[in-house]
């Protein structure tokens, strides 16, 4: 139960860093005309990482802070969050996905899998008027593109997280002094 | 029946963490609603990275501009080097400081069109051009400098968007170009009624309720209407492209190509209610 906690938390506060760093560069590097989804990289290493209770968990917040940085309503990219997870679990168990690339496969996947999601459950549910055009499935395809560029660096990055996050005191150097 | 429970826990919990979510979604769907403190204290939390990144690129982009003209340099001139660098340095910084006054000039020449209302001049420093979700930039201006929500937002080429969300020191303004945005606007020329509404693709919108009737060409510059008690009257909104009379329709069809290029806007003016609006708002 602790590790769920832990994992939600850690979803919660990492998604909100990236959702403020991509928020940062997407103004900066090309005023937002390339779109860009950092938190769905944190999906992709859930998949590869965690177990599936602690991994939906993390999925949950990092989707739940997406619905609150997209505007989307509530519930829309914690659902597509959580079904990224799962499905990104479930090509890792079946293809073979190592190093940073196939990591950088795994989240341009998983974007894909979101933003086509989220139009197309937008388009079953906005009033006519306010519905997504498909139009918009290129800009998800560009944004999938960039999402598996920045995953490259970000994979060594989340990899020394993780083993900082799982470092345990050595043993025989309590009680030295 | 605990131990069949026990077995499929994971599987269980698995599931209802899809099925919750979609349910909330589909129960939200048509009337989201505002944010929580909850929601606030995340958007709290990303705020300072926004910051710190912004910071950063300026600042390595202006190492790397001043590198550059160190690069540039004239041999022959080295022992004036020091000099030459520091006079192109400060060269550069005046070039930004003129771009920038330019553009502050003809925000400011903008304001004198919000009539009577008060304005509030901010900086963007962030952007969500999510083709998933909404199209907001965030702007360092928020509820401490008197923003509200449903603010009209211009820049010096027209209109940008209205306020979405506030926080203290910062806010979020829904761009024009946003599929839930819908702005009022006459042609200017022909003085034509229709709606303006976003597509989702920062480039375009696309124009609503314009009666086939109406006289509307390729090129019209179309103005707020004022009829929308959003946004006053006469801001550019964008240009009539690709007209199209389509079968036996009632409405004509055609894009617009927004006066603001939302990718680019630096600066923008908030719009504060007139006096009278004012007074509308408080009276019982």
């Amino acid at each position: 139960m602790k590790r769920i906690a832990t994992a939600f938390l850690l979803g919660l506060l990492a998604a909100a860093l990236l959702s403020g760093l991509q928020a940062a560069l997407s103004f900066h590097l090309g005023g937002g005309w390339v779109p860009l989804s950092l938190p769905v990289v944190l999906l992709a290493w859930a998949a590869l990482e965690a177990e599936l209770l602690e991994g939906c968990a993390a999925a949950l917040a990092v989707g739940y802070v997406m619905d609150v940085f997209a505007g989307t309503p509530k519930g829309l990219l914690t659902f597509l969050a959580v079904l990224a997870f799962q499905a990104s679990r479930l090509a890792r168990s079946s293809l073979a996905v190592h190093g940073p690339v196939g990591f950088a496969a795994l989240v341009g996947g998983a974007t894909t899998l979101v933003g086509a999601g989220a139009i197309l459950l937008a388009r079953l549910t906005a009033a006519p008027e306010a519905q997504p055009g498909p139009g918009l499935l290129w800009r998800v395809l560009g944004e999938s593109a960039v999402g598996a560029l920045a995953a490259l660096p970000l994979h060594p990055l989340l990899a020394r997280v993780q083993r900082f996050l799982a470092r345990e005191p050595e043993p025989g150097l309590q009680g030295h002094r | 029946m605990l131990q069949l429970l026990k077995r499929y826990r994971e599987i269980a919990l698995g599931a209802a963490a899809l099925v919750v979510p979609l349910a909330v979604y589909f129960a939200h769907a048509r009337h989201p609603g505002e944010r929580n403190a909850f929601d606030r204290a995340v958007v709290k939390v990303a705020r300072p990275v926004e910051w710190l990144v912004g910071a950063g690129i300026t600042g390595v982009g202006d190492a790397w501009r001043g590198y550059l003209a160190l690069r540039h340099a004239d041999d022959r001139a080295r022992d004036l080097q020091g000099q030459v660098n520091r006079l192109a340095v400060e060269g550069m910084e005046l070039s930004r400081l003129r771009a920038e006054n330019q553009r502050l000039r003809q925000l400011l020449a903008f304001a004198p069109a919000a009539g009577d209302r008060p304005v509030i001049g901010a900086r963007v420093i962030g952007v969500r051009l999510d083709p998933k979700g909404t199209q907001l930039v965030t702007i360092d201006r928020g509820s401490d400098a008197g923003l509200v929500r449903m603010m009209p937002v211009v820049a010096a080429q027209g209109v940008v968007g209205r306020v979405h969300a506030v926080q203290g020191g910062s806010a979020e303004v829904l761009l024009i170009t946003d599929r839930n945005s819908s702005v009022a606007v006459r042609a200017e020329r022909s003085r034509a009624r229709a709606n303006v509404r976003g597509t989702g693709d920062p480039s375009r919108c696309r124009l609503d309720h314009a009666l086939r009737a109406d006289d509307l060409a390729e090129g019209d510059l179309l103005v707020t209407s004022g009829t929308d008690g959003v946004f006053p009257r006469g801001l550019p909104v964008g240009k009539v492209e690709g007209l199209k009379k389509v079968g036996q329709g009632l409405y004509q069809r055609a894009a617009v190509a927004p006066a603001v290029e939302v990718t680019r806007v630096e600066e923008v003016l908030v719009l504060g209610a007139s006096p009278a609006e004012a007074a509308v708002q408080v009276a019982p």
